[in-house]
């Protein structure tokens, strides 16, 4: 009875619907990209760990009455002989920020590593690889390319070359050792582009505690698509507010100062950093502002001068404004203006989660379908507005 | 020959004697991951979707962080097929054979079970490699989508409506224009459709003389413009909805008999005396009583017990009364005091010293056997929304009804996907709500 099981089995669709299923997931995930990309667990998850992300959980639909929006107590019927009570749940602190009774979607915990979360997002923002003009001659590289009359692989096809020209096309001519070739290590000078990328922030007391993740959020991701394009990237973080500090990564994620305002400061101790470490033909340098526009007055020609000099000696100037930019900021006017005038000054809004992956498509000019409006498009209009 | 082997036949045996029938059942011991597989399938040899693969990953995955042992798995088909775990222990089994027994006679037993279609594994098996092959042919996401549709509707359906109809073959009767366009065996996309297009039109026609329709099933097997491939598809997962939910209607009944039946022949089979304290602890983790969540093991065994100590003909009522007929008919003030039965409620209190934030008591309503009862029965009735077919528009738009308001991103889905098979817009009309397909 028992060896007649395969007319019983299930023939093993379990596993195969089991993988669809999970494809169904990562479909999800995808389509889901914002969530991944500000995950906090991707944030600060070290490279090659799974990270968690929630989804809403994949499941078949079905007919099933709506929830009156009320709160039901649960209620049931039990055996036994009761009690007063019978059962005593603690309840937990109420959460802050309101309690947000509504019905949520069951949700689904997804295990995904870093590398594939980062594909995806490549793909999604079609980034074009940059094209990296300077590095410096290093790292040396071993090749079979050498080659010489002794040796212990042979090189089958210059010897036989060799044998040929010797012999004239006479058959049975016999072989010398003179046509034996052989291919030897050499080393090779490689030269390896790498990276130099400054990040200042505005530490001044307008900046909130979410506007200080999605700056971090965009610089991890920003260092993480330059690590992607550069073998080697080197990072420095300054933070200001009337005067600039260079910090480490821990104190520019977190630290707020009471000052008021001096965009310059923070600018100007970039250009310091890059001009004494990072020679201008060996680094590819990057320099990433993020503000939320705020500046004094008197502080704008100083601020134009730095950045159009920074322009000139950096692939790229990005500016990052935390808040959206219903009328035109200071800084974002000057932005505005050298953006207009140099093609490697860049900029835009980044006030929510949901703008991050417009931020970074528009930032590395990447293409794509994206209703995301980085400096060109809103900044001319609003100008064009106030006259 | 395994060591449980033996212990079947003479439960058989001691079934016969104590006046019982059971169906042969085939026992097989499998591996955890077959009973997995099995559980999230229902049926064996079903075919491929997502949805049991969901399941089996969550069970699996309960299984690996130890909630909830499965123990037994039994199907109602001809034979029924027994499913034992091979790491169970001797006692294990044996007391699961008697469970399956339990089960095996309440399928042969019970009306509405032993008239589920006898040949049940052969359809499903069949339909398998039919699904493969349109699966290689048509796509697997042109299945899937049919499935997922058909799914959703597989628990709206009525024995009553009538027996799913066999995928139509060309009729020999020349259908409208077939003279002109001769399409009887046509291969061409354009033509097929039309004709489908022509017989949809007659069939309307035929429809609007008709009542509305309960099962949305049926309705898109019989009226819809599908190809025979897709009708197929349909008909089988009907037939799939139609087992599952006889299953359903009498879990509590079914599970209570077999544990009722199982624990009689359990008690007189000559089981080695260690074997019997494992037995006991056993049968202690699936029956029972829990001050908050009953068991529907135990509810059932319990009351067929009570029922026969009472003297009534337990077979008689078991072979007519579902879960909620049985309930409603029998359970009485003896039954609720005699198992202590009440209804509880909860209510959010300051709490006590130990519960800082407050706490959520639960607390004894009442033990008046009527509250009880009546509480009892709306528990075991399965909320399934009663969505119907109203009428066809003469736009040939499709119009779908319910009586109480119903999820509408679900619906939306479901009313896209059925939109996508009736080649028409599909609208539901609700309580107080309306939604409709987006095309």
């Amino acid at each position: 009875m028992n060896d007649e099981r395969d007319l019983y089995d299930l023939m093993g669709s379990g596993e195969a619907d089991r993988e669809r299923y999970r494809q169904k997931v990562r479909d999800s995930l995808r389509k889901n990209l914002d969530e991944v990309v500000s995950s906090e667990e991707i944030i600060t998850a070290p490279s090659g760990k799974q990270i968690k992300v929630n989804i809403p959980d994949i499941r078949e639909p079905h007919f099933w009455p709506a929830s009156d929006g009320q709160d039901h107590l649960p209620s049931g019927i039990g055996a036994g002989e009761g009690g007063e009570p019978i059962h005593r749940v603690p309840l937990r602190p109420a959460r802050e920020g309101g309690a947000g009774k509504e019905h949520s979607e069951p949700q689904l915990s997804v295990y995904i590593p870093l590398e594939e979360a980062a594909r995806w997002l490549w793909e999604d923002l079609h980034l074009p690889l940059i094209e990296s003009k300077k590095g410096a001659l290093e790292d040396e590289s071993f090749a079979l390319t050498a080659r010489g009359r002794t040796g212990a692989v042979m090189d089958r096809k210059r010897t036989l070359l060799r044998y040929l020209a010797r012999s004239q096309g006479a058959t049975n001519a016999p072989w010398t050792e003179s046509d034996l070739t052989y291919r030897r290590w050499s080393e090779r000078m490689q030269e390896t582009t790498q990276a130099a990328v400054v990040l200042v922030r505005d530490a001044s007391g307008s900046i909130t505690p979410e506007m200080q993740y999605i700056i971090r959020v965009c610089c991890f991701w920003t260092v993480l698509w330059l690590r992607h394009n550069y073998p080697r990237v080197q990072i420095h973080f300054v933070i200001h507010d009337t005067e600039a500090e260079e910090v480490d990564e821990a104190a520019f994620f977190k630290d707020q100062t009471r000052g008021g305002t001096r965009v310059s400061s923070g600018l100007l101790k970039a250009e310091e950093i890059l001009q004494k470490h990072y020679p201008v033909n060996e680094w590819n340098r990057f320099v990433l502002y993020f503000s939320d526009g705020d500046n004094w007055e008197e502080d704008d020609d100083t601020l134009d001068q730095v950045i159009t000099r920074l322009a000139d000696s950096c692939e790229l100037v990005a500016y990052g404004q935390t808040v959206e930019n219903h009328s035109p900021t200071p800084v974002w006017i000057t932005m505005h203006r050298l953006n207009a005038s140099h093609r490697n000054v860049e900029g835009g809004v980044v006030a929510s989660k949901e703008q991050i992956r417009g931020w970074l498509r528009y930032v590395f000019r990447g293409k794509g379908a994206g209703e995301y409006a980085g400096m060109d498009a809103v900044g001319e209009a609003k100008l064009r507005d106030r006259g | 020959m395994r060591e449980w082997m033996p212990w079947v036949k003479r439960s058989y045996e001691i079934a016969a004697e104590l006046g019982f029938a059971p169906r042969e059942i085939d026992f097989v011991e499998v591996p955890a991951d077959t009973i997995y597989q099995m559980a999230a399938y229902n049926l064996p040899g079903r075919y491929a979707h997502w949805s049991f693969g969901r399941s089996y990953y969550f069970q699996r995955q309960g299984f690996e962080q130890g909630h909830g042992k499965i123990y037994e798995l039994i199907t109602n088909t001809h034979p029924s097929i027994g499913y034992l775990m091979d790491r169970n222990t001797l006692a294990d089994q044996i007391f699961i054979i008697t469970h399956c027994l339990g089960h095996a006679d309440y399928f042969d037993r019970h009306a509405g079970m032993r008239n589920v279609r006898p040949d049940l594994l052969t359809m499903m098996q069949a339909s398998r490699e039919r699904f493969m092959e349109y699966e290689a042919r048509y796509g697997k996401l042109a299945v899937e989508d049919i499935l997922d549709t058909a799914h959703a509707l597989s628990w709206h359906v009525d024995p009553l409506a009538g027996t799913t109809p066999n995928p139509e073959r060309p009729s020999h009767k020349p259908a409208p224009y077939e003279d002109i366009l001769d399409f009887a065996d046509s291969q061409n996309v354009f033509t097929r459709r039309l004709k489908q297009d022509l017989d949809f039109v007659t069939r309307k026609a035929m429809y609007d003389q008709g009542t509305p329709c309960d099962d949305l099933l049926y309705f898109l097997i019989t009226q819809a413009p599908l190809e025979d491939w897709e009708r197929d598809i349909l008909s089988v997962v009907r037939e799939v909805g139609l087992a599952l939910q006889q299953q359903m209607r009498t879990k509590m009944a079914d599970e209570g008999w077999a544990c009722f039946v199982g624990m009689k022949i359990l008690h007189k089979l000559d089981v080695p005396d260690d074997a019997h304290w494992h037995q006991s602890a056993l049968h202690a983790g699936v029956v029972h009583a829990d001050p908050l969540n009953l068991n529907p093991y135990w509810l059932g065994w319990r009351l067929w017990t009570y029922l026969e100590d009472q003297g009534m003909d337990v077979k008689a009522i078991c072979e007519t009364e579902n879960d909620v007929s049985l309930l409603r008919n029998y359970v009485d003030a003896g039954f609720v005091s005699r198992e202590k039965l009440y209804e509880w409620y909860t209510e959010l209190s300051t709490g006590d010293a130990s519960t800082p934030h407050g706490a959520l008591d639960f607390l004894v309503k009442t033990r008046g056997w009527e509250a009880v009862r009546d509480r009892l029965v709306s528990d075991a009735i399965i909320p399934i929304p009663h969505v119907r077919v109203s009428h066809v528009m003469s736009s040939n738009a499709l119009e779908l009804t319910s009586p109480v308001d119903l999820d509408k991103k679900d619906a939306v889905k479901i009313l896209n996907g059925m939109a996508r098979l009736w080649k028409h817009p599909v609208a539901l009309t609700m309580k107080r709500e309306r939604v409709g397909s987006e095309y």
